[in-house]
């Protein structure tokens, strides 16, 4: 099975993409994302056939714990090649009521809360977070540079 | 309880969630971020596990979302 190793679209994420592009499907309606944050390690662990938030390699922080998925909010996609989508705002979890653990990653979904999200795509982050209780744990805005915010590629 | 209801967060020593939790004042920069007392949250929906979701602004103006222990949010949370 294909395992991440990088940001990516997870299968999910690419089959809706491609039918979109080719005039397969009709695009899914406008409507926020939201993104979680893993647990799983940063390299071979994150499935990219995982299809939605219940799969076995996801392993998103506890929501009892003050964690809760935030919105994506990205860009529209760049007009350039490669084209790149992005949080245009901070995003911020928390404030944590008990420690969550360690995240890598970050995984784009659906769906403000439930396993039942479609996972969409993967990011792996430049470098992993523990926040301690009472925290609330930060991640920049996007600038379309890579390594700053959330950026995704096709 | 239904979506889109708005509540005040109106903790009985007035901390914030984080700080409450932590049971200690938190950093300057934490204490920045924390859901503070009188904050006013919009319930979005219930996760998995029974806590409730909220919306809210934080002090730098960002949009979160938190989840809220409803043991918690029946004592510290009073309708707006």
């Amino acid at each position: 099975m294909p395992l991440l190793s990088a940001g990516q679209l997870m299968q999910y994420g690419e089959k809706q993409a491609l039918e979109a592009v080719f005039r397969k499907t009709q695009s899914p309606a406008v409507a926020a994302v939201y993104m979680a944050l893993s647990t799983s390690a940063p390299s071979g662990v994150l499935n990219s056939t995982d299809l939605t938030m219940a799969g076995t390699s996801i392993n998103e922080y506890a929501t009892a714990s003050g964690y809760a998925r935030q919105v994506y909010g990205p860009a529209n996609a760049t007009s350039a090649s490669p084209s790149v989508i992005y949080n245009t705002a901070q995003l911020t979890w928390g404030p944590f009521t008990s420690a969550p653990g360690t995240c890598n990653w970050g995984i784009c979904c659906d769906a403000a809360s439930g396993t039942a999200a479609n996972a969409i795509a993967a990011f792996l982050l430049a470098s992993s977070r523990t926040p301690a209780i009472g925290d609330s744990l930060q991640a920049a805005a996007g600038t379309g540079s890579a390594g700053v915010g959330f950026l995704c590629q096709v | 309880m239904n979506a889109g209801d708005e509540f005040i967060h109106d903790s009985p020593d007035g901390t914030g969630y984080g700080h409450a939790a932590r049971g200690e004042e938190l950093t300057a920069e934490m204490t920045m971020l924390d859901l503070k007392n009188g904050t006013v949250v919009t319930y979005m929906e219930d996760d998995d596990s029974g806590w409730h979701l909220v919306s809210w602004t934080d002090d730098l103006g960002i949009e979160r979302i938190t989840a809220i222990d409803p043991e918690y949010f029946g004592t510290n949370f009073t309708p707006a």
